[in-house]
């Protein structure tokens, strides 16, 4: 450092190269440390930098940054949200339902030349589907187990539902299956054994207002 | 002897057609479907890639086709429908024997 | 394949938690991963643009990384924690960028110091503190940067700047100060 900015005559500590001055001018921390005490809450109280003015200085400058930085993290969000849609839809258009098609699961048909299928990842969408057209559900992860390439081998699906307070939930789990077991007669011919529905999280109604307004 | 294939192009419009098909996705893997494409966008300059994948076989031709077909309907009626449209299409044009006809239903709804 | 999603009304996916949002989105689900898209795109985009030092690249980096997260969203092992492996995906994707980049102009400018013209003296009359530190940020040599922009807006832990980085923790440690320092010598100018 050959020349002090007046920055630096202020506030030696923030020199970029001597940190022996950063020392001697923190009561013996560094920026460093402060930014961590201060990421920590300034909890445990810690007497040698809370008793020392030049810390407090410091602490102060930190502060002012973080928010500082802040206000720059969400002024830049605001205007990357105030875009139009257009990257969006140039995201989903450039996806593929190929990565997530997983097994085919045949469909029967009489001519012998025929090879009818359905894809898994198309039926884990109807099994979604049903449960998204339900009221205070929604369906998370949908699993088929069991050989779906076999004809007439009988397979489970497991199915994690999440459902709304309030509801019955035995009643609805009830109600999502029958709804399931047909949609997937309508478009599958597995032979569905069991399709285990696990309630695995009882989320808040998120927003009250905007579910009002749905409604 | 001279063998004519079925046109790619006949039997994608003949498939859009089919009721209860509301979309049609690029048959065969990715690899096969860009090469065909690229092939596809010099020798047909301005128009969209086929997605029907006609492959010409020892015992005959095959066809692949991916479709997506509209939440009330049923995969099984559909793809059937599909299958039998593109078999009496075939059977119409080509003079090549049919090996196979897959029907891919990828998505629903 | 296009993935087209059907026009849908205010779904309760809009406000789901990420984990149930990912693993939709893991079986296939379009309509959850757009929701992910809505909510981090943004904030991929800002970390793109910040370590890429310009917005040119930012659609193609933050779009290829979309592409990347949707083939390997089944490759998760804790679907809640999807906003933070988002942030890893684009961070890499835009670290890979400037590295090819530099290959490509064949010099190494990571010891650059930072330009000294910005002047936020004459500035900081005029500008707001934000865009004040929006200037001292993009004008800190690119290795401080980036170490700073994963720390910051990707909250990478030291130790995984370090490996991202391939760096010695010392040095992402010795960078971190010297980004702090600079910002904070900068900030006392602009009071």
């Amino acid at each position: 450092m050959t020349e002090l900015t007046p920055a630096d005559r202020r506030f030696a500590a923030f020199d970029l190269e001597d940190t022996e001055r950063e020392r001697t001018d923190l009561n013996g921390h560094t920026i460093e440390q402060l930014s961590e005490y201060l990421d920590r809450g300034q909890m445990p109280a810690d007497p040698s930098i809370d008793d020392s003015p030049e810390c407090e200085i410091a602490l102060r400058s930190l502060g002012r940054l973080r928010l500082a930085q802040q206000s720059l993290l969400e002024r830049d969000l605001e205007r990357e949200s105030l875009r139009d849609d257009s990257w969006v839809a140039s995201i989903l258009s450039n996806i593929t339902l190929e990565a997530h098609a997983g097994r085919e699961i045949p469909l029967t048909h009489p001519a012998p030349t025929a090879r009818l299928v359905v894809t898994e990842g198309a039926v884990r969408g109807i099994l979604r589907e049903t449960g998204d057209r339900m009221q205070n559900v929604v369906v998370g992860r949908c699993v088929l187990v069991g050989d779906v390439g076999v004809s007439g081998m009988p397979i489970t699906i497991l199915v994690d539902v999440t459902v709304f307070p309030g509801e019955n939930i035995p009643l609805l789990a009830d109600d999502l299956r029958q709804a399931m077991y047909s949609a997937l007669g309508k478009h599958t011919e597995l032979v569905v054994a069991a399709i285990d529905i696990t309630v695995s999280d009882l989320q808040a109604v998120p927003d009250a207002s905007a579910r009002a307004q749905e409604n | 002897m001279t063998e004519v294939l079925p046109s790619t192009d006949q039997l994608d419009a003949v498939v859009r057609q089919v009721p209860g098909v509301d979309a049609l996705y690029p048959a065969g893997s990715i690899v096969s479907t860009v090469l065909s494409a690229t092939v596809h966008a010099v020798t047909h300059p301005g128009q969209a890639a086929p997605m029907v994948l006609i492959e010409k076989q020892a015992d005959g031709v095959r066809v692949t086709v991916r479709i997506g077909i509209g939440a009330t309907e049923s995969s099984t009626e559909v793809s059937g429908r599909v299958h039998d449209a593109i078999a009496a299409h075939v059977g119409q044009s080509g003079t090549v024997p049919v090996a196979q006809i897959a029907v891919i239903v990828a998505r629903i709804g | 394949m296009p993935g087209t999603v059907p026009e849908q009304v205010a779904s309760p996916l809009d406000t789901a938690a990420d984990q149930m949002l990912a693993e939709r989105a893991a079986d296939g689900d379009l309509r959850a991963f757009e929701v992910l898209v809505r909510r981090y795109g943004p904030l991929m985009r800002v970390q793109a643009t910040r370590v890429l030092g310009s917005n040119d690249e930012t659609d193609d980096v933050v779009q290829e990384s979309f592409i990347t997260a949707w083939q390997q969203l089944g490759t998760l092992d804790d679907p809640s924690a999807v906003k933070s492996w988002l942030m890893r995906i684009v961070s890499r994707k835009s670290i890979d960028r400037v590295r090819a980049r530099r290959e490509h102009a064949n010099i190494d400018d990571t010891d650059a110091p930072a330009p000294e013209s910005r002047a936020p003296h004459a500035l900081a009359e005029t500008l707001s503190q934000t865009e004040a530190l929006s200037r001292v940020l993009a004008g800190l040599p690119e290795d401080q940067r980036r170490c700073w922009t994963l720390r910051e807006i990707a909250e990478y832990s030291y130790g995984d700047i370090a490996a991202e980085l391939d760096l010695p923790l010392s040095t992402v440690r010795g960078l971190l100060a010297r980004a702090r320092k600079t910002l904070l010598r900068e900030m006392e100018e602009w009071r």
